[in-house]
This record gives C-alpha cells, structure tokens and sequence, in this order.
C-alpha cells in the first residue's frame, strides 16, 4: 500500500528529514502514517545508489518474512505428519483411553410372570453401601442424624460405626434403588454405592417351589431359575462408550444395537390366584392334620401346563439364605412315593384297554385274597360283596384291584407300566426331577405278588408329578403330556417369541377307555369315598388315596402314611387334574377322602370360575 | 533565504494548479475527497511557517495522500510497475502534478488507481472477480463447516440427553413395575385374611349363561366351556 517515495518527481530536491516529518505528523490517517515512516527511512537515503541498497535490504527482508513465515508453515505441517501419521495410532489410543468408559448397561435377568402377567421375579439394581469417615465434611454426628432415619438405624450406632474405622465401612447391604436415590440426592462426601442387581421375588414365598431363586453369584439355584437359566440370562455385553468432559455419555463408537435389548419375559402357565387359593387350602389342612408336608398340583391336560404347584412348607425366595435347605427341593418332581389307590383308575385303564376286563364286570370281593403266600385285605370293608368294577374304586377295594389284574398276563401287564413311563423320568422343566421306581422284569414276573401289589398302587414309586401326568392321559382321551410349567418367551405386547418344544404326547389309552375310567371315577365322589370333594352342579371325577409310607430301609414306616386325592374336572369333558398329596398326616380320621379330598375342592372351587368350566347340564 | 522564497513560489504555484484542478474537475473522486481542503489548508499553512524548504516533492506526497484516500476504496494493489505507468499514462488529465519519471517509480510496488474500470488490465479484474466469489465461496464453506460441526457436537449432546431420558424411563419402568407387583401381592395377602371380608371365586355364586342357541357350535361343544362367568345383569348374549 504505501507509495514509494521513488515516485517522487524531483530527485534533486534536498529531502529534510524533519520538517516532513512535522508536516505529517498530525495527520490521523494510519495509512498515511506508515507512509510517512516510509518516507522518512527513504528520505534519509536519499540518492540512487541508496535506493538501491534500500530495495535490496526490502527485498531481504521481504525474503526472510517470507522465509520464516514458510518455515513455520512447514514446521507446522512437519508436526501435523507427525501427529497424525507416525504417531496417529499410538495417540488415538491415549485419547481413547481418556475418553472411553467401560459401561455395563444394567442387562438385568428376564423377568418371571405368571400366565397372566402377573411378575414373579425380576431384577432390580441394589445398592451397597459403604463409609469412608476420614472424607466426611461433616461431624459423624450430623451425618448420622441425616442416616439414620433413612436406613433405619440407630443414630447413636451409627457414630459408633463411624469412629470404629477411618475407611472402609461396610454400612448396608442391599440397599433398594429409592433409598439409595435419596442418600445420593444429600450430596454427602465420604459415602461409596457399588451397585449390583439383586432378584427380587414380589410374591415371596408364593411361587418359590416352581420358580426358585437367584444366588449372590446371579445363578440359578432352584425351580425354573435354575433350569431355565439359558431363557432367563440375557448376554451381558461390556460396551466401550466414549464420554464428555462433563460425564455425559456420547453416541460414537457405540456397538450396533447396542440399546436394543429385547423386553422378552419368561411366562410360566402358573396361575397367581389359583395357586394362592391352593396355598390357602393347602395351609388350612395341613395345621389341622399336623401333616409333615404337602402339596397341590393342577395340571391342564390337554397340553399338559400346570396351573398350580403347591407344596408346603416352603420358603422365601427373598431370602433363601435363611431357610432350610432341604425346602429348596422341589419334592413333588424330586421325591418318590408309592401312590397306593390313586393308582387304580389307571390299573382298571389297563385292563379295559387290554380287553382283559369289561366296563360291567362284576367280582366277589371277600374282604381278603390270597396271593402266593400272603393274604392282601382290603382298607376298610372286609364284608364279602359282588361289586362291579365301579364299586371296586369308589370303595377302594384291594381284593377286586387284584383280582382285575390277575386276569392279565403279568408280562403285559408289566409291559403296560412301562408303557405308562412307570420308572422313568417325566421330562418336565422343573430341575432335579427324578425318575419313578419299578422293579426289574424279572424280580416283577418271579412272584405273583408283585403285580397283585402293584394293582392297589404299591410296590413302585413315583413323583406326584408323573402321577398328575398319568391321570393327565386319563383326562384328555389317553394321551400321555409332559407337564411343564414354562409357556415360553412373550414380549410387553404379549407375542409369544420362544416356546419349548414338548415331546409329542404319546397315546396310551383309547379316548373311549379313558371316559369311560373317568365316568366310573365320578361315582366314586358321587357315592364313593371321595364325597368330600363333591361341588354341587358339577361333576367331578376323583379318586382317593391313602398309602402306607415306604420305609427307606424297606418296608412300610408304621402308622406313617400318604394321603392323597386325585380329582378330574368337569367328568363329562375331562380336562384338568388336580392331585392333592398330604404326607403323614396325624390323627385317626386321617385318609385320602378327610384329608386330601377338602383341598381338591378349595382347588376346583376356585380353578372353576377362574376357567370358566360350566356346570353339568 | 532566496531559495526557500523560490520554493515557496513555486509551491503556491502549484497549489494553484491544484486547486484549480479541485475546481475543475468533474472527476467524482476529487469531489468527494473531503480531506481536500484541510490538506490544502495545511499545506498552505506550512508553507508559510517553513523555513527551508517545502519541496514539490512534499506537495506531491500531498497530493498522493489525496489519491491514495480514494484507492483505499476501490484500488487494488499492484506490484508490477508497467500497471502503474501505463496508469498514470493513461490517467494524465487529473495526473497533471503528478508526472512522474518511468525510471524513480519503477523502483517499488506502489499503488495504483482505478478510478476508471476500463483502466485496470483484464487479468487484474479476473483475479478481482476470483478473489470476491471465491473469498464468498470460502466464507460459506467456513460457515457451512461450522454449522455441520456445530450440528455433530449438537447431536451427540441430544443423543446423551436422549440416552439419559433412557435410563430415567427405564428405571422408572423397573420400579413402577416391581412396586406393583409388591402392592398387588400385598393386596392378596391381606386379602387372605378372614377380617377381610373378601372371598374367593366361588363356583356356587357364579352365573353361567348357556351359548345362544343359534350358535351352529353350541349344540355340540360340550367339551368347550363357552359360557362365560358374569356377574349380575349382564347385558343379554345373542345379538
């Protein structure tokens, strides 16, 4: 910009350096200014020869600005390679390392429900929580004052807790989400959450025998917990977020889907409200027999899903650690027992289906009969009669059981107990199941005792649950289901995602063979010994049971017995089993008709609404 | 003393010239220099306290300082000195003062006038266009490049606010839902209770209404439970 003072027209006028300078020097205009500098540098070397030199020391310095100007830019791109080639890597590494948080998103267990929604576990974050007083910013006192009514503690204890170490107090465990939130919200020093995920059981003991618990390791220790763990764990991904200086999380390098996990919830075909009102009966009889244990079992036979499992005692689930360990044993699918007359209809089935018995036989029941060499009476009516086999299961009768079963040839008879699955395992999706007892073939066809005992239901075990499986085929036209209690995976709008696969049910019976064992079982709650369970309007089928109780060292435990009832309803459309199982009740009027019978009937009088099942017409 | 006087004669001669050019002139740029007279006037005013010498080539800076006000608006900056001369050349009418030797301007960079757009080389005037779009062109890409990083910067904020609206929703989720399970679960606890007052569903005080007879399954669905349990005066099946 500045304009030479070459320009100058007259070279041989004298330039005085001060004057100029004076003339200009009230002139504002910076552009002017820098001229007039110009002009007085100029001016003093004034002259060809030094303008020359002049021009050469701008052309100079012109060159070193220049030069110094790429040097910088040069140096600046030197160290721009630099940076991001030769180390680009190793530095994007340490910016990561800065930036990166490792975030394990709260994947929590999927939740347990109930055929109706209704949540029977689920997770939820816990807080636990420790002091570290030497970072308190207040008195102990102050603090535990502001503590104490929020963790329900004794202020005075606190202080206590407090002074006893200087770091490192392990203040409470467990602590739920809200309190936390409000300990947090005090904006105190010195106190540290760790959290973890905790199962929390909202029904408490209500569904503990079906549904298990969770252990502090987060596995699986009993029930559907821990069978179904596969279902029931989501993958837990450890996911590298990059996070602001403030701490707010930000959105690259997040992994794909990485907030897209699924709402899926394992949906059991257990009933809340049946169950609960088969606790209440449940309760009920076994504090008035003083029973050891028992337990209910409701089972939808045409698919084979158990409405309701029921046994007492059982624990809290919540807190598992303070019950008895035996209680976590799921004994309906762990324990065997000899069935004794509930095992009859399913004898009676055999023989009708084999063709060996008609559905109006008669036989003479003396009250006692010899087999091989030893005499089987029958429980309670010894007087000789001629009953049909109707009359044989409502009064129970050994003599004519045995009598029906000798007209079968014990190696198919034998055959058809193997057929029922008698010895072997259910296959349901409860865990720790066992398979049923039956003796070999051989020491079953060397006496003829063994299938006249196993006609009245003794001489082999087998679980409650395979029971209720048995009587199942009964009830839906012969066909032999699994009872399972998991429906499958269902999302928050219901669709069912996942389902087990069951193994096809095995027909084992004719639908006409299986009515027809079912109509007689109705008359044994209409006329029978199980009245106990009659509901008015509708028809039940059912069939006592009361067993002597197998000693673990053989033979029967004396005095000790099981009581049972299995029941069928409606009869005219046979479709749910329900089997009520009263281990060594007490008291003299203590059998399968006065003490299993009432539960069964608390049961249907609530499966019944609860079902919609219309009354007979 | 004598040539001091000399040069003072000279110099209000040319002022004179000058002015008369500042009167006579219709060029647009002289006209509007309003800095004119107060240039003038001091000059004059120098002029009249120098002592020595108040040389032509003082008067010529006066006059370039003129100039160069109005380059400031409109010139560009010229290194090449053919541009300037052949300027000047060109511009002789009002370069009256300035007659300017090719040799002692040739020597440095220097500014030169546009007063006329005709003047300025086609190049010159390229390079201007150049320069205006492509310094308009930059400003939009800056700006454009601001805005696009502005907006990735924003978005992440929105996706950690969004995220964290997330977490908040789920956990009220988990606890709106673990709260009800407890309540309701609470609810049938007490329930159970005989001071209740509560009873279970009983099968004696459900009513059971018969499918309606036009019903092409009703006839035969016995194994079906159709008929739906309904409290009191429910509204009749059938149409």
């Amino acid at each position: 910009m500045p304009l030479p003072h070459a320009q100058c027209p007259m070279p041989h006028t004298p330039m005085q350096k001060s004057p100029s300078r004076t003339k200009f020097r009230n002139l504002r205009n910076l552009e002017f200014t820098r001229q007039r500098k110009f002009s007085r540098q100029t001016g003093s070397e004034n002259g060809t020869p030094k303008t020359i030199v002049s021009a050469a020391s701008l052309r100079s310095r012109l060159f070193i600005v220049w030069g110094v100007l790429m040097a910088a830019g040069l140096g600046l791109a030197l160290n721009l390679y630099r940076l991001q080639i030769i180390e680009g890597s190793k530095l994007t590494q340490r910016a990561r390392n800065q930036q990166m948080v490792n975030l394990r998103p709260f994947m929590p267990r999927r939740p347990v429900v109930d055929r109706n929604n209704n949540i029977l576990a689920i997770d939820r974050p816990v807080y636990t929580l420790y002091a570290h007083p030497k970072l308190f910013d207040k008195s102990n006192e102050e603090i535990a004052q502001q503590l104490a009514p929020i963790l329900n503690k004794d202020a005075g204890k606190l202080v206590k807790t407090f002074q006893s170490k200087r770091s490192g107090i392990l203040l409470a465990d467990g602590v739920a989400e809200n309190i936390a939130d409000r300990l947090i919200s005090f904006h105190l020093n010195g106190f540290e959450f760790i959290q973890k995920y905790s199962r929390f059981y909202p029904q408490d003991d209500l569904v503990a025998n079906v549904v298990g618990y969770v252990n502090l390791d987060r596995r699986g220790q009993a029930g559907v917990e821990y069978s179904q763990e596969k279902l029931l764990e989501r993958s837990v991904q450890t996911v590298r977020l990059s996070r602001a200086g403030n701490g707010a999380l930000m959105p690259d390098h997040a992994p794909q889907g990485f907030l897209h996990f699924d709402d899926l919830k394992l949906q059991l075909t257990i009933d809340n409200r049946l169950q609960r009102a088969a606790r209440i009966a449940l309760k009920e009889q076994v504090d008035k027999f003083q029973a050891k244990r028992a337990a209910v079992i409701v089972m939808d036979a045409m698919d084979g899903s158990l409405l309701a499992l029921v046994s007492q005692p059982t624990y809290n689930a919540n807190e598992y650690s303070k019950a008895d360990i035996g209680l976590f044993r799921n004994w309906t699918v762990a324990d065997l027992y000899e069935p004794g007359s509930t095992f009859k209809p399913l004898n009676v089935a055999i023989a009708l289906e084999n063709g060996a018995i008609k559905p109006d036989d008669t036989f003479n029941d003396p009250g006692t009969i010899k087999v091989a060499d030893r005499t089987i009476k029958n429980a309670e009516r010894n007087g000789y009669r001629r009953i049909n086999i109707a009359q044989i299961l409502q009064t129970s009768s050994n003599v004519g059981m045995v009598q029906i079963i000798q007209r079968m040839r014990p190696k198919l008879y034998y055959k058809w107990l193997e057929k029922l699955g008698l010895g072997q395992k259910v296959d349901t999706d409860l865990p720790f199941e066992v398979g049923g007892r039956l003796k070999s073939q051989e020491e079953f066809l060397s006496s003829s005792i063994e299938p006249a005992t196993t006609s009245f239901g003794q001489g082999f075990s087998l679980t409650p649950l395979q029971l209720v499986q048995m009587h199942g085929a009964l009830a839906n036209g012969g066909k032999l289901v699994t009872p399972h209690v998991v429906q499958g995976l269902i999302d928050s709008q219901g669709k069912i995602h996942y389902s087990p696969t069951l193994p096809t049910p095995r027909q084992i019976f004719s639908s006409t063979t299986a009515q027809k064992v079912v109509d007689m079982m109705e008359t044994v709650v209409s006329q029978g010994t199980g009245k106990a369970s009659k509901i008015k309007g509708y028809s039940i089928a059912g069939k006592t049971g009361t067993a002597q109780k197998a000693s673990p060292n053989g033979g029967y435990i004396p005095g000790a017995r099981i009581t049972s009832f299995v029941g069928i309803v409606p009869a005219e459309a046979p479709r749910y089993v329900v089997l009520a199982i009263v281990d060594e009740p007490k008291g003299e009027n203590a059998y399968g008709g006065t003490v299993a019978a009432p539960i069964v009937k608390a049961v249907m009088e609530v499966l019944i609404p609860l079902e919609k099942i219309s009354p007979k017409k | 003393m004598k040539q001091p006087e000399r040069q003072y004669l000279r110099f209000t001669k040319i002022m004179a010239v000058a002015r008369k050019l500042a009167v006579s002139t219709k060029s647009s740029w002289f006209r509007r220099d309003y800095t004119l007279p107060s240039d003038h006037r001091r000059s004059e005013s120098l002029g009249k306290r120098m002592q020595s010498s108040s040389t032509l080539a003082s008067e010529s800076t006066a006059v370039r300082s003129r100039r160069k006000r109005n380059p400031s608006r409109n010139l560009s900056f010229s290194p090449r000195k053919e541009a300037v001369t052949q300027n000047l050349v060109k511009d002789s009418g009002k370069q009256a003062v300035a007659n300017i030797p090719e040799k002692s301007s040739g020597r440095l960079p220097m500014m030169s006038t546009a007063g006329a757009a005709g003047a300025a080389p086609v190049w010159l005037l390229r390079l201007y266009t150049v320069y205006r779009y492509s310094s308009a062109a930059a400003f939009l890409f800056v700006s454009t490049t601001l805005v696009v990083y502005g907006w990735t910067v924003y978005s992440q904020e929105l996706w950690s606010q969004a995220y964290r609206t997330l977490q908040s929703l789920q956990r009220n989720e988990r606890q709106l839902n673990t709260t009800n399970a407890t309540l309701t679960s609470k609810m049938a606890e007490e329930g159970e209770q005989p001071a209740a007052g509560l009873v279970s569903p009983n099968p004696g005080e459900t009513i059971f209404l018969p499918p309606t007879s036009h019903n092409p399954n009703s006839a035969s669905s016995n194994t079906i439970p159709s008929s739906e349990a309904q409290p009191q005066a429910p509204t009749p099946l059938g149409y």
